[in-house]
């Protein structure tokens, strides 16, 4: 020991104050294994043995509002997450997964120390938590979770595309293994819930949607993920697993409330189902989904539908400049031009724009084609916008108006 | 008249011939050749062919063979000697025979990885135009630079495709090792390392490089690779062990330089003396704007290299002043222009439409341009290594070339110019690296941790085993790393490499915008630091020879507003420097007095600026500066004191200069009489007094006489402008022994401490406010928090000075020169002997 004194002293000649935590500091070396502060067992493979936890919720458990383990097809979602594969099957085909680790600034010095996965199953909802009792057990951790997860079709995360999957990645690679999931269809529903919700939920991270699409609120041992990697990195050194219980009920929660997200996204988008949607805004987006996957009829029935609903100012201008837009395109003129007649009433100088393409390019009638111009300059003077952007638009109705009169005067000549 | 001829008469010239003091002819040289190398592939061979080259250097042929033997490799030939083809060719003949081979390219600019970036991808474009089909996967988007400025949706694909990747040191550190398992693909494939300019890796900075190296090769040998490394150096004292000491494995030295050369004239040029009385020399910015535009006229094309950013400026204003006509023929060239503009006066010097050009030492790196008609060095830049560098420039394969040193009127030059061997003859600097300095090795441990879990029997690079056991220990009782299974795993929520500083050099930037009308242009961009001093409220600014006034700064948007316009000054900042005590460490007695070790705070201040006229030098006022940030540098320090018994025993001995003039109490009236004496008017450059008072200058230095009453004898005072005061107190400057003794320790310790020379700070303070008020001279580490340099000499305190005094001692100039206590003004003592008396107090 006189060697590793001789470095320390070194160093604290050089003023050097390292330390997080010094491992001497705690004392109750392997004193809590994981099994005493968590119910599991230990599975086996040639690598060594790994810890798992399993829970199951009964058929009629509700998560917050919503049921977990209804069989429901994922045909949208599928066709969302341009996963084709995924299309006909159903949600007992997908593995829900979550990961805790050890950091979130990624790179090859982040472990992944618990992997939470969940399925469907005929008994109802279970999940089943991967534990790394120690970093030297990664081997055996990886191809459990491997072996567990090879007989779905589907994987579902929650940001899973940016966090989850890549660090996992780095883990698999480091242990010198294949990639298992590089094959498997994989929905995010990170930026289908962004999309989804964005016109009423101004943060749409898992916490917030919990609480007000699941309506949920997690118990008390709930810790929040910023405590979680220091966690591990002190049971590491302690060996006490005691204050990580509060970490499998935090894991357990974020896949059960993945699996109720899409749930609820599910029944959102299920087609044709519009008018079971309570929140108007909700419908505006499902419908702006449908139009994103090109299935114009579909969107066109939700766009209908949010425009009955009494939505406020923005969100009721934005339905019915999209639903007008989406007629346009279907070369729908007759619906399209109400609307266009509306929004105008409404001060919107685009629909000003359109109508008096119309006027101009399908009736031929220059006279209310320019009226509709001059109009529409005329508000877009009085609107607060950016300079280069007024400017631009100005020149364009100008050229417009110019272009209409020339068209006038030789119709009169 | 051919080149040589013209050379020949134009040195022999009346105007010039009287001030060269030194010429060395270099003869030309045929140069080697040899056949493309049979084991060469037939469609490298083709391309060469193609692009006009029928045989290769030996050098590179040379080169070629030993790679392909499996050896590593540094090419320390001439500038531009085609060091290029010795990597490239070895490179790509192994990616012709494997479709996954990849390779690394290290260079130490971005600009010189983008020069090679298009090098490279025309290289391949003609291959694949002349044999299609002759590799797969390698096109000109296989050959990527990865640095800084790389976008994020770029990268990716970087990652996936690249065959060549050349990126810098300090991207490998934080961007590529620690996420190495997204270059699997690379990694599995990486058959070379090339490094390009590796004297620059020395000091602190190459220790840094060198354990990435380390970390390099680890993560290579994770995915089974042994890479062979190509390095590319300047000529240096000891390349090949600096190459061996940078990658760890033998390296094979390729020294014999088979490129042709044109006969080359080195001379030596003095400044010539226009007041003998005085010894004041015409300024260096004169004579070189004399001889630039004399070379512009008889079309010889020229770099003028500079030693600053603002002399290039001043250098080039004065061209342009000169020979306006010529004004798009004459460049500027430094850091600080825009990138697109520095492209645009590479490419112009290639094409030989640019003939002037001024540039900092920006240039000096193996930029590609061609090789020049002639070279001006403006004064000693510094390095014997880079002298020789800039004087490479000129040099063409065929014709003669010159290399001009100019000697301004400083002590340093002044020796230099008046012995040439120091020049021609002096072997270049070495590069030091110290990678097992225990502060770098700690850090870098860290990372390679946190890259990939240590085997218990796993040794760092070539740190013993029991040396890389004793950090991981500490690292685990730190709470960094976790031990199970003979294993260490990185187990910590930090990202090591980022806490990491591998430069000293400031990461933001000030962009420069001009106003003109409404628009902003953008003109240049400087360092964070530097834009303190360069381009402050009021500063005024010249860029590519034009003068900008600064209306504003703003450091939170990182933006300075310039407006274009001439004024008749240029300003000049003030800048503070002030060196306090944060915290003792460690303090003994020493023979002579106290040496001590601890933390200090040196921090820099702009806190004002003086106006100086242009035409005159007279300063026209001075204005404050109040609201720039301090620059602050906490970092560990190593000083020693002399007590009373000491200084008493120097006096006595008439060998104490350290204190400043008592004048006596008549000077005042003395001053005024030789004033009136000299109808206030200045004895050297004729000025007539105005509002402030002229100076009274001892032609005999005051500190020669052993009272005031003989120093101030009529017939030793001359009355002098401020200016020309100045110019004649530096040529006749007395080193103390302090100065003197700071000089040879500053030039000495890198060799103990294995660092480089800019690693290490010093000062000396005659009345040192943190060693009780006695005189001190004080070293500091350059590296923010320290990096145990300091600790080292304080811990070799009494062997560093005894060599020291060795050094002095059997130095055979007469008083005092640049490779002992510094170089004396003409005039001047160089305090040769004030230096040893000083070490014998303190040297048992």
């Amino acid at each position: 020991m006189s060697l590793k004194n001789s470095l320390r002293d070194r160093l604290k000649s050089l003023g050097v104050q390292e330390g997080i935590k010094k491992s001497s500091e705690f004392q109750d070396k392997r004193r809590y294994p994981i099994e005493k502060s968590i119910s599991g067992e230990y599975l086996h493979n040639s690598f060594g043995e790994v810890f798992i936890h399993t829970d199951e919720f009964p058929t009629d458990y509700r998560h917050g509002n919503t049921p977990l383990s209804t069989p429901v097809g994922i045909t949208t979602l599928a066709r969302w997450a341009k996963t084709i594969d995924l299309e006909p099957l159903n949600s007992r085909d997908l593995v829900f997964l979550d990961t805790e680790t050890t950091g979130l600034s990624g790179g090859t010095g982040t472990f992944v120390f618990l992997v939470g996965i969940g399925f469907q199953t005929v008994e109802g909802f279970a999940i089943k938590q991967f534990f790394l009792r120690d970093p030297a057990e990664e081997s055996a951790f990886l191809i459990s979770l491997e072996e567990a997860i090879s007989g779905f079709k589907g994987l579902v995360t929650f940001n899973g595309k940016s966090f989850d999957v890549p660090i996992l990645k780095t883990r698999y690679i480091l242990n010198g293994f294949q990639f298992p999931f590089i094959e498997m269809n994989h929905i995010d529903l990170l930026p289908l819930a962004r999309r989804l919700w964005k016109y009423r939920l101004a943060n749409r991270n898992l916490g917030i949607l919990e609480t007000e699409i699941l309506n949920l609120e997690r118990s008390s041992e709930e810790i929040p993920g910023w405590m979680i990697p220091e966690m591990y990195i002190d049971y590491c050194r302690s060996g006490d697993s005691r204050p990580l219980k509060g970490v499998f009920y935090h894991n357990a929660m974020d896949i059960v409330s993945l699996a109720g997200l899409l749930m609820k996204i599910t029944t959102l988008v299920e087609p044709g189902k519009q008018d079971d949607v309570v929140e108007g805004v909700d419908i505006l987006a499902v419908g702006k989904l449908y139009e994103s996957l090109g299935n114009d009829m579909e969107a066109g029935k939700y766009f209908e539908a949010a425009i009955q609903r009494h939505l406020e100012g923005d969100h009721r201008i934005l339905a019915k400049k999209t639903y007008a837009s989406l007629l346009k395109r279907k070369r729908k003129w007759d619906l399209a031009i109400p609307i266009w007649k509306e929004l105008a009433a409404y001060g919107q100088w685009d629909a000003f724009v359109e109508l008096a393409k119309y006027f101009e390019h399908s009736l031929g009638a220059f006279d209310e084609a320019r009226c509709f111009a001059e109009l529409g300059r005329k508000i877009v003077e009085k609107i607060d916008m950016p300079k280069v952007k007024k400017e631009k638009l100005n020149m364009d109705f100008d050229r417009r108006i110019t272009r209409l009169s020339l068209k006038i005067e030789k119709k009169c000549r | 008249m051919d080149q040589n001829e013209f050379f020949e008469w134009w040195e022999s010239s009346g105007q010039i011939a009287p001030n060269i003091t030194g010429i060395r002819v270099i003869p030309a040289s045929t140069g080697k050749f040899s056949n493309f190398p049979i084991t060469l592939p037939k469609e490298l061979a083709a391309v060469l062919r193609y692009q006009g080259i029928n045989s290769l250097y030996s050098h590179q042929a040379d080169s070629y063979q030993s790679a392909l033997q499996g050896e590593n490799l540094v090419v320390t030939t001439g500038t531009s000697s085609g060091k290029t083809l010795c990597y490239n060719l070895p490179v790509l003949s192994r990616m012709i025979q494997d479709n996954n081979s990849k390779a690394i390219f290290i260079f130490p600019t971005k600009a010189l990885a983008h020069d090679q970036q298009k090098n490279l991808q025309e290289f391949i474009t003609d291959l694949n135009k002349i044999a299609p089909g002759t590799t797969q996967n390698l096109g000109p988007g296989q050959i990527a630079v990865y640095d800084g400025d790389t976008s994020t949706n770029a990268r990716g694909s970087i990652r996936n495709q690249t065959r060549i990747l050349i990126t810098n040191p300090d991207m490998i550190h934080i961007g590529i090792l620690p996420h190495h398992t997204l270059w699997r693909d690379f990694f599995s494939g990486l058959d070379f390392i090339i490094i390009d300019e590796i004297h620059l890796y020395r000091g602190v900075f190459g220790s840094h490089v060198a354990n990435i190296i380390r970390r390099l090769k680890r993560i290579a040998r994770f995915y089974g690779k042994t890479p062979q490394f190509i390095l590319t150096s300047a000529t240096i004292f000891n390349a090949t062990q600096h190459a061996e000491k940078l990658v760890e494995s033998p390296v094979k030295p390729i020294v014999q330089d088979g490129s042709p050369r044109g006969r080359k004239h080195f001379i030596l040029y003095n400044t010539p003396i226009i007041n003998p009385d005085l010894g004041i020399r015409r300024s260096v910015i004169y004579e070189c704007n004399v001889l630039g535009i004399d070379l512009l006229q008889n079309d010889i094309q020229t770099i003028v290299f500079s030693r600053s950013r603002r002399e290039v400026e001043v250098i080039l204003k004065n061209f342009l002043e000169t020979a306006p006509k010529d004004g798009d023929r004459i460049r500027g060239y430094r850091a600080g222009y825009l990138a697109k503009e520095r492209r645009e006066i590479e490419d112009g010097l290639r094409s030989g439409k640019i003939r002037l050009t001024v540039s900092t030492n920006a240039l000096e790196l193996g930029i590609d341009i061609g090789g020049m008609d002639a070279i001006i060095l403006v004064g000693y830049p510094g390095s014997i290594a880079s002298v020789r560098q800039q004087a490479g420039r000129a040099g063409r394969r065929q014709g003669s070339s010159l290399a001009i040193f100019l000697a301004s009127g400083t002590p340093l030059d002044q020796y230099l110019v008046n012995h040439p061997d120091y020049l021609f003859d002096r072997s270049p600097e070495q590069a030091l690296i110290d990678p097992d300095n225990t502060l770098i090795l700690l850090e870098h441990i860290k990372c390679a941790a946190f890259e990939l879990a240590f085997g218990s029997k796993e040794r760092f690079g070539n740190l013993p085993l029991e040396q890389t056991w004793e950090f991981l220990e500490y690292l685990k009782d730190e709470g960094y790393l976790h031990e199970a299974n003979n294993r260490y795993f990185w187990m910590a929520d930090k990202y090591p490499s980022a806490q990491i500083t591998l430069r000293n050099a400031s990461t933001s930037n000030i962009i420069l915008r001009v106003r003109n009308d409404s628009q902003l242009t953008t003109i240049g961009i400087v360092d964070f630091t530097s834009g303190l001093w360069m381009v402050h409220k009021d500063a005024v600014y010249l860029h590519e020879g034009q003068q900008y006034t600064v209306e504003s700064l703003d450091l939170d948007t990182g933006e300075a507003i310039l407006k274009q316009g001439n004024t008749d000054y240029y300003t000049l900042p003030q800048i503070e420097t002030n060196i306090s005590l944060t915290k003792l460490l460690d303090n003994n007695n020493i023979q002579g007095g106290q040496k001590s070790f601890g933390e200090l705070l040196v921090s820099q201040k702009v806190i004002g600026f003086k106006k100086i006229r242009w035409e005159t030098q007279e300063i026209l006022g001075v204005d404050p500066i109040l609201d720039l940030p301090t620059t602050e540098l906490q970092t560990t320090g190593y000083w020693f004191q002399l007590d009373d018994e000491s200084v008493d025993s120097l006096k006595a001995t008439g060998l104490w200069n350290g204190e400043p003039n008592q004048y006596g109490k008549d000077w005042e009236k003395i001053r005024t009489a030789i004033r009136r004496r000299d109808q206030y008017t200045c004895k050297s450059c004729g000025k007539v007094e105005s509002i402030k008072q002229f100076h009274v200058h001892h032609r005999i230095p005051f500190k020669q006489f052993p009272d005031h009453y003989e120093a101030n004898l009529y017939e030793n005072l001359v009355t002098l402008c401020p200016v020309c005061h100045m110019k004649a107190e530096s040529v006749i400057k007395i080193r103390s022994g302090l100065s003197g003794g700071r000089y040879a320790l500053a030039n000495l310790a890198p060799l103990f401490l294995m660092c480089d020379i800019r690693d290490l700070g010093s000062t000396i303070d005659p009345r040192c406010k943190f060693c009780e008020g006695q005189p001190a001279l004080i070293f500091y580490d350059q590296v923010p928090g320290g990096i145990g340099l300091c600790e080292n000499l304080f811990n070799n305190h009494d062997q560093i000075l005894k060599a020291a005094q060795e050094l002095i001692l059997v130095c055979s100039c007469k008083d005092g020169c640049p490779a002992c206590v510094g170089a004396a003004g003409m005039l001047a003592e160089g305090g040769k002997k004030e230096t040893l008396a000083l070490l014998d107090c303190l040297v048992k």
